[in-house]
Protein backbone atom coordinates (compact mmCIF):
# COMPACT_ATOMS: atom_id res chain seq x y z
CA UNK A 1 0.00 0.00 0.00
CA UNK A 2 1.33 3.44 -0.74
CA UNK A 3 0.97 6.25 1.65
CA UNK A 4 0.95 9.97 1.16
CA UNK A 5 -0.02 11.88 4.23
CA UNK A 6 -0.60 15.25 2.67
CA UNK A 7 -3.13 13.85 0.22
CA UNK A 8 -5.48 12.88 2.99
CA UNK A 9 -5.04 16.15 4.85
CA UNK A 10 -5.61 18.00 1.64
CA UNK A 11 -8.88 16.27 0.94
CA UNK A 12 -10.11 16.66 4.50
CA UNK A 13 -9.47 20.38 4.29
CA UNK A 14 -10.93 20.56 0.82
CA UNK A 15 -14.13 18.89 2.03
CA UNK A 16 -14.57 21.42 4.82
CA UNK A 17 -13.56 24.20 2.49
CA UNK A 18 -16.13 23.17 -0.07
CA UNK A 19 -18.87 23.20 2.54
CA UNK A 20 -17.84 26.60 3.84
CA UNK A 21 -17.58 28.12 0.42
CA UNK A 22 -20.65 26.56 -1.10
CA UNK A 23 -22.57 29.65 -0.10
CA UNK A 24 -20.53 31.50 -2.69
CA UNK A 25 -22.25 29.32 -5.28
CA UNK A 26 -25.51 31.09 -4.66
CA UNK A 27 -23.93 34.41 -5.44
CA UNK A 28 -22.83 33.17 -8.88
CA UNK A 29 -24.62 34.97 -11.61
CA UNK A 30 -24.34 32.39 -14.39
CA UNK A 31 -27.00 29.86 -15.26
CA UNK A 32 -24.96 27.12 -16.92
CA UNK A 33 -25.96 23.51 -16.37
CA UNK A 34 -22.89 21.83 -14.97
CA UNK A 35 -22.19 18.11 -14.94
CA UNK A 36 -23.17 16.94 -11.43
CA UNK A 37 -20.79 15.10 -9.15
CA UNK A 38 -20.03 14.69 -5.45
CA UNK A 39 -16.48 15.82 -5.09
CA UNK A 40 -14.43 15.61 -8.24
CA UNK A 41 -14.83 15.84 -12.01
CA UNK A 42 -13.17 12.46 -12.50
CA UNK A 43 -15.36 10.41 -10.20
CA UNK A 44 -17.22 7.44 -11.72
CA UNK A 45 -20.70 6.68 -10.45
CA UNK A 46 -22.05 3.13 -10.26
CA UNK A 47 -24.00 2.12 -13.37
CA UNK A 48 -25.99 -1.08 -12.98
CA UNK A 49 -25.80 -1.72 -16.73
CA UNK A 50 -22.00 -1.61 -16.78
CA UNK A 51 -20.61 -2.31 -13.34
CA UNK A 52 -20.08 -5.29 -11.05
CA UNK A 53 -22.38 -4.86 -8.07
CA UNK A 54 -19.80 -6.59 -5.86
CA UNK A 55 -17.19 -3.91 -6.54
CA UNK A 56 -17.54 -1.60 -3.52
CA UNK A 57 -16.04 1.75 -2.65
CA UNK A 58 -15.25 2.77 0.92
CA UNK A 59 -16.08 6.42 0.23
CA UNK A 60 -18.53 6.74 -2.63
CA UNK A 61 -18.58 10.53 -2.43
CA UNK A 62 -14.85 10.98 -2.03
CA UNK A 63 -12.51 9.80 -4.78
CA UNK A 64 -9.53 11.73 -6.11
CA UNK A 65 -7.30 11.50 -9.20
CA UNK A 66 -4.22 9.28 -8.91
CA UNK A 67 -1.94 12.12 -9.96
CA UNK A 68 -2.95 14.55 -7.22
CA UNK A 69 -0.79 15.11 -4.20
CA UNK A 70 2.61 13.80 -5.15
CA UNK A 71 2.21 10.08 -5.81
CA UNK A 72 1.55 9.45 -9.50
CA UNK A 73 1.14 6.04 -11.07
CA UNK A 74 1.75 3.25 -8.55
CA UNK A 75 1.92 -0.32 -9.84
CA UNK A 76 3.80 -3.37 -8.59
CA UNK A 77 6.88 -3.72 -10.81
CA UNK A 78 6.46 -0.10 -11.94
CA UNK A 79 5.50 1.02 -15.43
CA UNK A 80 7.62 -1.66 -17.14
CA UNK A 81 5.49 -4.45 -15.63
CA UNK A 82 2.33 -2.74 -16.79
CA UNK A 83 3.73 -2.33 -20.32
CA UNK A 84 4.84 -5.96 -20.38
CA UNK A 85 1.30 -7.14 -19.63
CA UNK A 86 -0.07 -5.19 -22.61
CA UNK A 87 2.70 -6.09 -25.05
CA UNK A 88 2.67 -9.78 -24.05
CA UNK A 89 -1.08 -10.15 -24.40
CA UNK A 90 -2.09 -7.84 -27.24
CA UNK A 91 -2.15 -9.49 -30.65
CA UNK A 92 -0.64 -6.99 -33.08
CA UNK A 93 -2.35 -7.04 -36.45
CA UNK A 94 -1.74 -4.37 -39.06
CA UNK A 95 -5.07 -2.72 -39.86
CA UNK A 96 -4.67 0.51 -41.79
CA UNK A 97 -6.49 3.50 -40.34
CA UNK A 98 -6.86 1.97 -36.89
CA UNK A 99 -4.86 4.77 -35.32
CA UNK A 100 -5.49 6.88 -32.25
CA UNK A 101 -5.94 6.54 -28.51
CA UNK A 102 -8.05 4.37 -26.23
CA UNK A 103 -8.39 5.78 -22.72
CA UNK A 104 -9.76 3.62 -19.94
CA UNK A 105 -10.73 5.40 -16.75
CA UNK A 106 -11.45 3.36 -13.66
CA UNK A 107 -11.45 3.31 -9.87
CA UNK A 108 -8.94 1.58 -7.60
CA UNK A 109 -10.93 0.89 -4.48
CA UNK A 110 -9.88 0.76 -0.85
CA UNK A 111 -9.01 -2.95 -1.29
CA UNK A 112 -6.63 -2.17 -4.18
CA UNK A 113 -9.02 -3.71 -6.73
CA UNK A 114 -10.00 -2.09 -10.04
CA UNK A 115 -13.56 -1.54 -11.24
CA UNK A 116 -16.08 0.79 -12.93
CA UNK A 117 -14.18 0.85 -16.22
CA UNK A 118 -15.12 3.59 -18.71
CA UNK A 119 -13.75 3.67 -22.24
CA UNK A 120 -13.14 6.63 -24.54
CA UNK A 121 -11.75 6.18 -28.06
CA UNK A 122 -10.16 9.02 -30.03
CA UNK A 123 -8.28 9.76 -33.23
CA UNK A 124 -4.94 11.61 -33.20
CA UNK A 125 -6.81 14.90 -33.28
CA UNK A 126 -8.54 13.77 -30.04
CA UNK A 127 -11.94 13.59 -31.66
CA UNK A 128 -14.17 10.61 -30.77
CA UNK A 129 -13.80 7.60 -33.03
CA UNK A 130 -14.67 3.92 -32.87
CA UNK A 131 -11.92 1.33 -33.16
CA UNK A 132 -12.55 -2.16 -34.54
CA UNK A 133 -13.93 -4.40 -31.81
CA UNK A 134 -10.95 -6.75 -32.21
CA UNK A 135 -8.74 -3.91 -30.96
CA UNK A 136 -10.86 -2.27 -28.26
CA UNK A 137 -12.03 -5.58 -26.76
CA UNK A 138 -8.43 -6.73 -26.35
CA UNK A 139 -7.40 -3.45 -24.72
CA UNK A 140 -10.34 -3.50 -22.31
CA UNK A 141 -9.77 -7.14 -21.35
CA UNK A 142 -6.04 -6.61 -20.73
CA UNK A 143 -6.80 -3.53 -18.63
CA UNK A 144 -9.32 -5.47 -16.56
CA UNK A 145 -6.76 -8.22 -15.99
CA UNK A 146 -4.11 -5.90 -14.46
CA UNK A 147 -3.53 -6.92 -10.86
CA UNK A 148 -0.65 -4.77 -9.62
CA UNK A 149 -2.71 -1.87 -8.30
CA UNK A 150 -2.39 -0.77 -4.70
CA UNK A 151 -4.87 0.87 -2.36
CA UNK A 152 -4.17 4.25 -0.84
CA UNK A 153 -3.89 4.15 2.93
CA UNK A 154 -3.45 6.79 5.57
CA UNK A 155 -3.48 6.27 9.33
CA UNK A 156 -5.18 2.91 9.02
CA UNK A 157 -7.94 4.18 6.72
CA UNK A 158 -7.97 3.18 3.08
CA UNK A 159 -9.32 5.38 0.31
CA UNK A 160 -10.51 4.93 -3.28
CA UNK A 161 -8.92 6.81 -6.17
CA UNK A 162 -9.39 7.45 -9.89
CA UNK A 163 -6.92 5.96 -12.34
CA UNK A 164 -6.64 6.19 -16.10
CA UNK A 165 -4.51 4.54 -18.78
CA UNK A 166 -4.26 5.67 -22.38
CA UNK A 167 -3.18 3.24 -25.07
CA UNK A 168 -1.80 4.60 -28.33
CA UNK A 169 -2.56 2.46 -31.37
CA UNK A 170 -0.94 2.91 -34.79
CA UNK A 171 -2.50 1.02 -37.72
CA UNK A 172 -3.82 -1.59 -35.34
CA UNK A 173 -0.51 -2.04 -33.54
CA UNK A 174 0.20 -1.22 -29.92
CA UNK A 175 2.49 1.79 -29.85
CA UNK A 176 2.54 3.33 -26.37
CA UNK A 177 1.08 3.04 -22.88
CA UNK A 178 0.41 6.31 -21.07
CA UNK A 179 0.85 8.03 -18.66
CA UNK B 1 8.06 24.81 8.24
CA UNK B 2 9.35 22.60 5.44
CA UNK B 3 6.22 20.43 5.72
CA UNK B 4 3.98 23.48 5.60
CA UNK B 5 5.76 24.76 2.52
CA UNK B 6 5.38 21.39 0.82
CA UNK B 7 1.70 21.32 1.69
CA UNK B 8 1.16 24.81 0.31
CA UNK B 9 2.88 23.80 -2.92
CA UNK B 10 0.53 20.82 -3.16
CA UNK B 11 -2.54 22.95 -2.58
CA UNK B 12 -1.44 25.55 -5.09
CA UNK B 13 -0.74 22.85 -7.69
CA UNK B 14 -4.33 21.76 -7.51
CA UNK B 15 -5.64 25.24 -7.89
CA UNK B 16 -5.55 27.54 -10.85
CA UNK B 17 -2.23 27.02 -12.60
CA UNK B 18 -1.66 30.42 -14.18
CA UNK B 19 -2.68 32.51 -11.20
CA UNK B 20 -5.22 35.27 -11.48
CA UNK B 21 -5.80 37.32 -14.59
CA UNK B 22 -5.62 41.09 -14.34
CA UNK B 23 -9.28 41.99 -14.96
CA UNK B 24 -8.69 45.74 -14.98
CA UNK B 25 -7.75 45.60 -18.66
CA UNK B 26 -11.34 44.51 -19.37
CA UNK B 27 -12.97 47.39 -17.52
CA UNK B 28 -14.39 48.87 -20.72
CA UNK B 29 -16.43 45.70 -21.28
CA UNK B 30 -18.66 45.31 -18.23
CA UNK B 31 -19.78 41.73 -19.01
CA UNK B 32 -16.27 40.45 -19.63
CA UNK B 33 -14.94 42.36 -16.63
CA UNK B 34 -17.52 40.67 -14.41
CA UNK B 35 -16.81 37.29 -16.05
CA UNK B 36 -13.12 37.78 -15.38
CA UNK B 37 -13.80 38.40 -11.69
CA UNK B 38 -15.91 35.24 -11.51
CA UNK B 39 -13.14 33.32 -13.26
CA UNK B 40 -10.63 34.55 -10.70
CA UNK B 41 -12.92 33.50 -7.84
CA UNK B 42 -12.47 29.95 -9.13
CA UNK B 43 -9.01 29.90 -7.57
CA UNK B 44 -10.69 29.67 -4.14
CA UNK B 45 -11.75 26.13 -4.98
CA UNK B 46 -9.90 22.89 -5.65
CA UNK B 47 -9.26 22.26 -9.33
CA UNK B 48 -11.81 19.74 -10.64
CA UNK B 49 -14.34 20.43 -7.88
CA UNK B 50 -17.89 21.25 -8.93
CA UNK B 51 -17.55 24.80 -7.63
CA UNK B 52 -14.38 25.41 -9.60
CA UNK B 53 -15.76 24.16 -12.92
CA UNK B 54 -19.06 25.97 -12.38
CA UNK B 55 -17.30 29.31 -11.92
CA UNK B 56 -15.42 28.78 -15.17
CA UNK B 57 -18.56 27.76 -17.08
CA UNK B 58 -20.36 30.83 -15.79
CA UNK B 59 -17.46 33.05 -16.84
CA UNK B 60 -17.52 31.51 -20.34
CA UNK B 61 -21.26 31.99 -20.62
CA UNK B 62 -20.98 35.61 -19.60
CA UNK B 63 -17.98 36.38 -21.82
CA UNK B 64 -17.47 33.79 -24.58
CA UNK B 65 -14.22 35.47 -25.68
CA UNK B 66 -12.44 35.02 -22.33
CA UNK B 67 -9.75 32.57 -23.48
CA UNK B 68 -8.29 31.95 -20.02
CA UNK B 69 -11.62 30.58 -18.76
CA UNK B 70 -11.63 27.85 -21.47
CA UNK B 71 -8.01 27.11 -20.72
CA UNK B 72 -8.49 26.87 -16.93
CA UNK B 73 -11.58 24.71 -17.38
CA UNK B 74 -9.69 22.34 -19.68
CA UNK B 75 -6.94 21.52 -17.18
CA UNK B 76 -9.14 19.51 -14.83
CA UNK B 77 -10.22 17.31 -17.77
CA UNK B 78 -6.63 16.79 -18.89
CA UNK B 79 -5.46 15.58 -15.48
CA UNK B 80 -8.29 13.03 -15.35
CA UNK B 81 -7.63 11.57 -18.79
CA UNK B 82 -10.72 13.14 -20.33
CA UNK B 83 -8.86 14.21 -23.42
CA UNK B 84 -11.78 14.81 -25.79
CA UNK B 85 -13.23 17.44 -23.47
CA UNK B 86 -9.77 18.85 -22.74
CA UNK B 87 -9.04 19.31 -26.44
CA UNK B 88 -12.37 20.94 -27.25
CA UNK B 89 -11.80 23.58 -24.57
CA UNK B 90 -8.12 24.09 -25.43
CA UNK B 91 -8.94 24.48 -29.11
CA UNK B 92 -11.33 27.26 -28.21
CA UNK B 93 -8.68 28.98 -26.05
CA UNK B 94 -6.15 28.69 -28.89
CA UNK B 95 -8.65 29.98 -31.44
CA UNK B 96 -9.25 33.08 -29.28
CA UNK B 97 -5.63 33.73 -28.40
CA UNK B 98 -3.10 31.49 -30.18
CA UNK B 99 -0.04 33.36 -28.96
CA UNK B 100 -1.02 32.81 -25.35
CA UNK B 101 -2.30 29.22 -25.45
CA UNK B 102 -0.47 27.34 -28.23
CA UNK B 103 2.49 26.58 -25.99
CA UNK B 104 0.33 24.86 -23.38
CA UNK B 105 -1.57 22.79 -25.94
CA UNK B 106 1.73 21.73 -27.51
CA UNK B 107 3.24 20.89 -24.14
CA UNK B 108 0.28 18.71 -23.15
CA UNK B 109 0.19 16.90 -26.49
CA UNK B 110 3.88 16.14 -25.97
CA UNK B 111 3.93 15.13 -22.32
CA UNK B 112 0.50 13.60 -21.68
CA UNK B 113 -0.13 11.96 -25.05
CA UNK B 114 3.20 11.59 -26.88
CA UNK B 115 1.30 13.11 -29.80
CA UNK B 116 4.44 14.40 -31.46
CA UNK B 117 3.13 15.47 -34.87
CA UNK B 118 0.51 17.69 -33.20
CA UNK B 119 3.22 19.13 -30.92
CA UNK B 120 5.37 19.99 -33.93
CA UNK B 121 2.43 21.67 -35.70
CA UNK B 122 1.61 23.83 -32.68
CA UNK B 123 5.18 24.84 -31.93
CA UNK B 124 5.91 25.70 -35.55
CA UNK B 125 2.76 27.82 -35.63
CA UNK B 126 3.88 29.55 -32.44
CA UNK B 127 7.32 30.22 -33.96
CA UNK B 128 5.67 31.95 -36.91
CA UNK B 129 3.53 34.10 -34.58
CA UNK B 130 6.38 35.04 -32.23
CA UNK B 131 9.05 35.34 -34.91
CA UNK B 132 11.84 34.96 -32.33
CA UNK B 133 14.09 31.95 -31.56
CA UNK B 134 12.80 31.81 -27.96
CA UNK B 135 9.12 30.88 -28.04
CA UNK B 136 8.57 29.99 -24.40
CA UNK B 137 8.98 27.37 -21.70
CA UNK B 138 6.98 24.17 -21.13
CA UNK B 139 4.31 24.31 -18.43
CA UNK B 140 6.32 22.25 -15.94
CA UNK B 141 9.20 24.72 -16.26
CA UNK B 142 11.62 21.92 -17.12
CA UNK B 143 12.12 22.75 -20.78
CA UNK B 144 12.68 25.52 -23.30
CA UNK B 145 10.08 24.73 -25.98
CA UNK B 146 12.86 24.28 -28.56
CA UNK B 147 13.86 21.17 -26.60
CA UNK B 148 10.24 19.94 -26.76
CA UNK B 149 10.26 20.52 -30.53
CA UNK B 150 13.59 18.71 -30.89
CA UNK B 151 12.39 15.71 -28.87
CA UNK B 152 9.21 15.55 -30.94
CA UNK B 153 11.36 15.27 -34.07
CA UNK B 154 13.47 12.62 -32.37
CA UNK B 155 10.44 10.47 -31.60
CA UNK B 156 9.23 10.79 -35.19
CA UNK B 157 12.51 9.43 -36.56
CA UNK B 158 14.19 12.74 -37.38
CA UNK B 159 17.17 12.52 -35.03
CA UNK B 160 19.59 14.62 -37.09
CA UNK B 161 17.09 17.45 -37.12
CA UNK B 162 16.59 17.10 -33.36
CA UNK B 163 20.35 17.32 -32.72
CA UNK B 164 20.61 20.34 -34.99
CA UNK B 165 17.81 22.19 -33.16
CA UNK B 166 19.37 21.54 -29.74
CA UNK B 167 22.92 22.42 -30.79
CA UNK B 168 21.70 25.67 -32.35
CA UNK B 169 19.50 26.52 -29.36
CA UNK B 170 22.34 25.96 -26.88
CA UNK B 171 24.33 28.68 -28.70
CA UNK B 172 21.52 31.20 -28.12
CA UNK B 173 22.10 33.41 -25.08
CA UNK B 174 18.32 33.49 -24.49
CA UNK B 175 18.16 29.70 -24.28
CA UNK B 176 16.54 28.46 -21.08
CA UNK B 177 18.73 25.54 -19.97
CA UNK B 178 16.40 22.90 -18.62
CA UNK B 179 16.90 20.27 -15.95
CA UNK B 180 17.51 17.42 -18.39
CA UNK B 181 18.81 19.05 -21.58
CA UNK B 182 22.27 17.48 -21.63
CA UNK B 183 20.78 14.09 -20.82
CA UNK B 184 18.47 14.26 -23.85
CA UNK B 185 21.25 15.54 -26.11
CA UNK B 186 23.56 12.79 -24.86
CA UNK B 187 20.95 10.11 -25.55
CA UNK B 188 20.53 11.48 -29.07
CA UNK B 189 24.30 11.29 -29.65
CA UNK B 190 24.33 7.76 -28.23
CA UNK B 191 21.50 6.68 -30.55
CA UNK B 192 23.33 8.36 -33.44
CA UNK B 193 26.53 6.48 -32.54
CA UNK B 194 28.43 9.68 -31.69
CA UNK B 195 29.77 8.11 -28.51
CA UNK B 196 32.48 10.57 -27.43
CA UNK B 197 30.01 13.44 -27.80
CA UNK B 198 27.51 11.46 -25.76
CA UNK B 199 29.99 11.00 -22.90
CA UNK B 200 30.76 14.75 -22.89
CA UNK B 201 27.08 15.63 -22.82
CA UNK B 202 26.38 13.22 -19.94
CA UNK B 203 29.27 14.69 -17.99
CA UNK B 204 27.77 18.15 -18.41
CA UNK B 205 24.43 16.74 -17.21
CA UNK B 206 26.13 15.32 -14.10
CA UNK B 207 27.53 18.78 -13.34
CA UNK B 208 24.10 20.39 -13.81
CA UNK B 209 21.77 17.80 -12.32
CA UNK B 210 22.95 14.35 -11.28
CA UNK B 211 20.32 11.61 -11.58
CA UNK B 212 19.94 7.87 -12.19
CA UNK B 213 19.10 8.29 -15.88
CA UNK B 214 22.38 9.97 -16.78
CA UNK B 215 24.45 7.17 -15.22
CA UNK B 216 22.29 4.55 -16.94
CA UNK B 217 22.89 6.04 -20.39
CA UNK B 218 26.54 6.72 -19.56
CA UNK B 219 26.93 3.02 -18.72
CA UNK B 220 25.36 2.12 -22.06
CA UNK B 221 27.74 4.44 -23.88
CA UNK B 222 30.82 3.09 -22.09
CA UNK B 223 29.64 -0.44 -22.84
CA UNK B 224 29.44 0.45 -26.54
CA UNK B 225 32.94 1.95 -26.30
CA UNK B 226 34.07 -1.34 -24.69
CA UNK B 227 35.13 0.51 -21.53
CA UNK B 228 33.70 -2.14 -19.25
CA UNK B 229 35.10 -0.89 -15.95
CA UNK B 230 33.57 2.58 -16.46
CA UNK B 231 30.34 0.96 -17.63
CA UNK B 232 30.17 -1.17 -14.47
CA UNK B 233 30.83 1.79 -12.19
CA UNK B 234 28.21 3.88 -13.95
CA UNK B 235 25.46 1.29 -13.77
CA UNK B 236 26.15 0.75 -10.07
CA UNK B 237 25.86 4.50 -9.56
CA UNK B 238 22.60 4.52 -11.55
CA UNK B 239 21.08 1.92 -9.22
CA UNK B 240 22.31 3.78 -6.15
CA UNK B 241 20.76 7.04 -7.37
CA UNK B 242 17.54 5.29 -8.35
CA UNK B 243 17.18 3.78 -4.89
CA UNK B 244 17.78 7.20 -3.33
CA UNK B 245 14.98 8.67 -5.48
CA UNK B 246 17.34 10.80 -7.62
CA UNK B 247 15.49 10.06 -10.85
CA UNK B 248 13.08 11.62 -13.29
CA UNK B 249 9.56 11.63 -11.93
CA UNK B 250 6.27 13.32 -12.59
CA UNK B 251 2.89 12.46 -11.12
CA UNK B 252 1.30 13.22 -14.47
CA UNK B 253 3.40 11.69 -17.23
CA UNK B 254 6.51 9.74 -18.08
CA UNK B 255 9.48 11.86 -19.15
CA UNK B 256 11.35 11.29 -22.40
CA UNK B 257 14.35 9.05 -21.65
CA UNK B 258 13.00 8.18 -18.19
CA UNK B 259 14.08 4.76 -16.90
CA UNK B 260 12.85 2.28 -14.28
CA UNK B 261 14.59 -0.13 -11.92
CA UNK B 262 14.11 -3.02 -14.34
CA UNK B 263 16.01 -1.14 -17.07
CA UNK B 264 18.99 -0.71 -14.73
CA UNK B 265 18.98 -4.35 -13.59
CA UNK B 266 18.72 -5.60 -17.19
CA UNK B 267 21.68 -3.47 -18.28
CA UNK B 268 23.65 -4.52 -15.22
CA UNK B 269 23.18 -8.18 -16.22
CA UNK B 270 24.32 -7.39 -19.75
CA UNK B 271 27.43 -5.55 -18.57
CA UNK B 272 28.19 -8.32 -16.05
Amino acid sequence: MFNFKNMSILFKISRIWNVLLCLAMFSCVGTTTEEKYYNDLGEIRFDEKLDDINFKLCHEDYTFPFNYGGVGLVYTGEKRELEKTYFDNYKNTRIEGQTGFITIRFIINCEGKAGRFRVEEMDLNLEPKKFDDTISTQIINITKSLDGWQAYEYEGITYDYQQYLTIKIEDGRLKDILP
Amino acid sequence: MKKLLYFLILVSFQMSIFGQQNCEILKDNSKCYRACLIMNEESLFRQGSFESQKHLSDAIEMCPTLSNAYFEKSVAYLKRGRFVEWKMLMDKAVELNPEKHLSYRAWCQFSFLHNYEETIKDLNQLSVIKNTPFIGVGQSGDYDLRMVLALSYKFTERKEKAIDIIETALQDEDYYVGLYDYLHLGVLYLENNQLEKAVNSFQKQIEENELAEVYYYLAKTYHNLEKELEAKRSIERALEMYNKGRKMHSNYYQYADQIYEKDILDLQKKIG
